[in-house]
């Protein structure tokens, strides 16, 4: 919902704004994708940044393959697409243990296309109350809130939390780089801290 | 009423720009499974892809949180940072709860709650 909220206040006519969430379909991505748009960053940083955000969708691919391995490739691209996190976060459990294998593309069908019309749905909603809602709100923080509510539960231990201090720190030092490159700056920086710091555990716990 | 603010690219621009990002979002979300067994991932690219939600969303979030009409604040100069305070609140009801919802909304009634109390402030005889 926030985020057809957020498509109407970018300038996004409704069909721009229900072709982006059908056509990309990752919250977090769009609502990046948005604010960059917004802050008029360069095209290829938006991409990269919106695309960055989705890398995490080849864990849930690489974890995903193995049930879906016997179907035909139109039933793996469309699972593919519904896969989101809230999507891979219930089902993986169930496929892992007790679904039976000629089940498991509905299982994950069922379920991951029912949370693609309930998304699908409150872009609408959103998009629709967009227009009605005063500035005074300030319904753009709500934008923000969403992006800290996804970003506490990726930080799970230390390394993940180093990799986020310096992610936001270094694009702190390095927003006067043109074309917001200064994110993708800091983002590197932040995955490369994290890497480091795992490293030295685990040379730590080697005897 | 909200303003509808210039977009800087045509609606045309802006499709094909979904196109790009959808397309190549699409390509994580079925490279494995469509190609199973017959890629591999180098390992440290694996271990590298666990550290990126964290530090992209953090890198996307502190900079506009921070600075207030291009001067930075990080938690008041002069006047208290109110975005900064409520996203701190938020973010602790999210490590505690759990629950995206909860959190949004405090957040939320958090920043309404700081933007009266300095209005309040700046105004008092």
């Amino acid at each position: 919902m926030i985020t057809g909220v957020a498509a109407i206040a970018t300038g996004f006519s409704l069909p721009l704004a229900m072709g982006m969430t059908v056509i990309i379909f990752a919250g977090a991505s769009q609502l990046a994708t948005m604010q960059l748009l917004t802050a008029g960053a360069a095209v290829a940083v938006i991409v990269l940044t919106a695309s960055m955000i989705n890398l995490r969708f080849l864990l849930y691919s690489a974890s995903l393959a193995p049930h879906f391995q016997h179907l035909p490739l139109h039933w793996k691209l469309l699972l593919a697409y519904f896969t989101t996190d809230p999507a891979y976060g219930i089902t993986i459990g169930a496929l892992n243990e007790h679904i039976p294998t000629p089940m498991k593309h509905w299982y994950y069908a069922g379920a991951a296309g029912l949370l693609w019309v309930g998304w699908i749905i409150g872009t609408l909603t959103g998009a629709l109350l967009g227009t009605q809602i005063p500035t005074e709100w300030s319904l753009d923080f709500a934008i923000s809130l969403n992006f800290i509510a996804v970003l506490i539960p990726s930080i799970r231990d230390r390394a993940t939390l180093l990799s986020a201090l310096v992610g936001g720190g270094v694009a702190i030092v390095a927003r006067g780089l043109p074309f917001n490159l200064g994110l993708i700056v800091g983002a590197l920086c932040g995955i490369g801290a994290g890497l480091l710091l795992e490293q030295g555990q685990r040379r730590e716990q080697q005897p | 009423m909200i303003p509808t603010p210039v977009l800087a690219m045509s609606e045309a621009a802006i499709w094909l720009l979904f196109l790009a990002i959808g397309a190549l979002t699409l390509t994580f979300r079925a490279a494995l499974i469509v190609l199973a067994g017959r890629l591999a991932i180098p390992p440290l690219i694996l271990r590298a892809l666990r550290f990126v939600p964290s530090a992209v969303l953090s890198a996307l979030i502190v900079p506009p949180l921070v600075f207030y009409q291009g001067q930075l604040h990080l938690l008041g100069q002069g006047w208290l940072n109110e975005r900064v305070l409520a996203g701190i609140i938020a973010a602790a009801v999210m490590w505690r709860t759990k629950r995206v919802l909860l959190a949004i909304s405090v957040g939320m009634v958090a920043l309404w709650g700081l933007q009266f109390l300095i209005y309040q402030l700046q105004y008092m005889p």
